[in-house]
């Protein structure tokens, strides 16, 4: 059924995105861009594999949607773990894959930051799948790309807190943001309408 | 003119026009404020909120290019009457109106705020420009985007879209010139005609797109036409669009006379309080200090002459007035760039060996910070600095100079250094 499953959402082109992805990453990953910020500096230098980190949760994300519509809601258990199961290996796998692009690029000493936001980026992804639906999920990662090159730096202290696309390695609260977000996604995307009812009659002692 | 206007209604890009104006606002006011009252700087301010739009134009151009195919309206399209250019021409059209119009209501953000701080002062023409170099981003992005929604499976459009513009776009940030900007000063003219030719291109793009048909038949021609559009959206890119701007006439520019003749920028008119503060400072400054005649706002002293990049151990033999560059509105940058060019007219003619001596040397370095405060009116410094310790160390003892010395003492200190200064090396 996993294999079904990936054919129908045009596996194949997943596949070949995420290594071209990789390639361009690869290649291109340690060139810098001056980009608009709000601080005062006007501008920072953003390094390419820092725009493309999202890419893998991305693809994660496109296979939650629904090509076959009213037929796969009708589905029972061995669906939903093929689901989880195809969206795990194919966030692994790409990240895998981004991630030696990412260590050609730019060296060993980003390859831990790179995989800590890996699961921030895929936290956010189903965190905005959820709330605006599947189709929509890359709309949640690009708005915070979008803030965190525009607002994410500070001058005098460097990237803000909350930035845990560009925190060193090392740093807790950029830790603590990406395994946070990651998993509030991860509680979006286990939290099917089943699961939402048995959890509030549980909480709430009442049988619906 | 129906087709677009039903089109309009039922795209699926018009839900994104409300977060797009929301981010777009956000993007031009959650930022340093300097720029409200200046209009090229405005316009640059506004045009930032073009790169981000075009992200997500990318991606809603992605998934509205792939929509009839998710839903299996391909060959109804296919069969329609209206011509499938004109179908795709009007859905691409719509699109890109929706996504276009945050940026316009953020342009209009910008004229609102520049015009209720300053009234209208002269270089609006400027503030167009930037506005146009904006829109070029959007138009680009939302083409590009239709591209790839249209050649990859709707599953992967709007990703794919989305990703392939983040690499084109920063591919044209790095390589091409004037794409986005970061600031807007008025020394630097905008070539409106190159731009509008890169929008040109952009819409060129589009329209190639439109022409690809349903169901993948027959795409040898709209291949060529979208290959002949890259090429030239390429070469579009490959110009400068950015350029130094002449130094107007004398009377176009904006003057104060005080103690020293300031000249600025026509459009840095918002200035001349600032410029009115310091030179109030200066006139409280001990008598033994030199003010110069006159000073200019950067790069007015001469188009070869970036005196601010020299310094004030330039080249002294040329005549020409000191710069000053009030960066971001900063009394500091003004306090600095008045002090450097005091220190300029008190050191003329003196040996440059000055400043590598020992003990004149730190005690020059605590003059021009002691100066700096002065000018500036006190408190605390608003810019932070890389220079070297024992730099740094000096400028913080000039600054308790002026901060804590009572006003006979400062005025001796200063006499006495001016002294063995002129003495030894002058």
């Amino acid at each position: 059924m996993a294999a079904a499953y990936f054919m129908v959402r045009k596996g194949k082109w997943l596949i070949g995105v995420a290594i071209s992805v990789a390639a361009v990453t690869a290649l291109i990953g340690e060139m810098t861009a001056s980009l608009p910020a709000a601080d005062a500096s006007g501008g920072g230098d953003i390094p390419m594999w820092r725009m493309l980190g999202m890419s893998s949760a991305l693809l994660a994300v496109s296979t939650l949607n629904q090509p076959l519509g009213e037929l796969e809601d009708a589905a029972g258990q061995a669906w939903h773990r093929v689901r989880g199961l195809v969206l795990a290996a194919v966030f692994l796998g790409s990240s895998l894959l981004f991630l030696a692009g990412a260590w050609i690029a730019a060296g060993s000493e980003i390859v831990p930051l790179v995989a800590r936001a890996q699961f921030g980026w895929l936290g956010i992804a189903l965190l905005s799948g959820r709330i605006l639906g599947q189709r929509l999920a890359w709309a949640g990662p690009c708005l915070f790309l979008a803030i965190a090159i525009y607002w994410g730096y500070a001058t005098d202290s460097g990237p803000r807190w909350w930035e845990f696309t560009a925190l060193p390695p090392g740093n807790s609260a950029g830790a603590f943001t990406a395994f946070g977000i990651f998993a509030a996604g991860v509680a979006a995307f286990i939290a099917t309408p089943w699961r939402t009812k048995r959890l509030r009659s549980l909480l709430f002692f009442r049988s619906w | 003119m129906s087709a677009l206007t039903l089109t309009l209604r039922t795209s699926p890009a018009r839900y994104a026009a409300l977060p797009l104006s929301l981010i777009g606002i956000a993007v031009l006011f959650i930022r340093t404020d300097y720029w409200m009252g200046i209009w090229p700087e405005a316009g640059a301010a506004a045009q930032t909120a073009g790169y981000f739009i075009s992200l997500f134009a990318a991606g809603v151009a992605g998934w509205a290019a792939a929509a009839p195919s998710k839903n299996g309206m391909d060959e109804q399209f296919a069969a329609a009457k209206v011509p499938g250019t004109t179908i795709e021409a009007a859905r691409l059209g719509a699109a890109l109106i929706w996504v276009a119009a945050p940026y316009g209501l953020t342009v209009a953000g910008a004229v609102i705020a520049t015009v209720a701080s300053d009234g209208f002062p002269s270089g609006f023409p400027m503030f167009l420009s930037y506005t146009l170099i904006g829109l070029v981003p959007i138009a680009l992005g939302t083409a590009w985007g239709w591209l790839v929604g249209r050649a990859f499976p709707p599953m992967v459009a709007a990703v794919s879209a989305l990703l392939s513009w983040l690499i084109v776009s920063y591919l044209l940030l790095v390589f091409a010139d004037g794409v986005v900007t970061v600031s807007g000063p008025p020394w630097i003219a905008v070539d409106s005609g190159l731009v509008a030719l890169r929008l040109g291109a952009a819409v060129l793009l589009a329209l190639a797109v439109c022409m690809l048909p349903r169901l993948k038949r027959r795409i040898a021609v709209p291949a060529a036409a979208i290959a002949v559009s890259l090429i030239a959206v390429g070469a579009s890119f490959s110009t400068t669009v950015l350029y130094d701007r002449a130094v107007p006439a004398d009377e176009d520019l904006v003057c104060y006379t005080g103690e020293i003749e300031y000249c600025l920028w026509p459009e840095h008119e918002k200035y001349l309080e600032l410029v009115e503060t310091v030179d109030a400072n200066a006139a409280e400054l001990p008598g033994v200090v030199e003010l110069p005649e006159r000073m200019v706002d950067y790069r007015l002293s001469g188009e070869e002459l970036y005196w601010m990049e020299m310094g004030p151990e330039g080249d002294v033999d040329k005549e020409f007035d000191s710069e000053f560059d009030i960066s971001e509105g900063s009394v500091w940058a003004l306090a600095m760039g008045v002090s450097d060019g005091i220190q300029r007219v008190t050191f003329e003619g003196c040996d440059r060996d000055l400043y590598d001596d020992p003990e004149l040397g730190p005690a020059i370095e605590q003059f021009g910070a002691w100066l700096e405060y002065r000018l500036a009116g006190g408190g605390s410094v608003d810019y932070t600095t890389t220079a070297p310790r024992d730099i740094q160390e000096a400028w913080a003892e000039g600054r308790e100079i002026a901060a804590e010395w009572p006003e006979a003492e400062q005025t001796a200190w200063v006499e006495d250094l001016l002294d063995r200064a002129k003495v030894e090396y002058c």
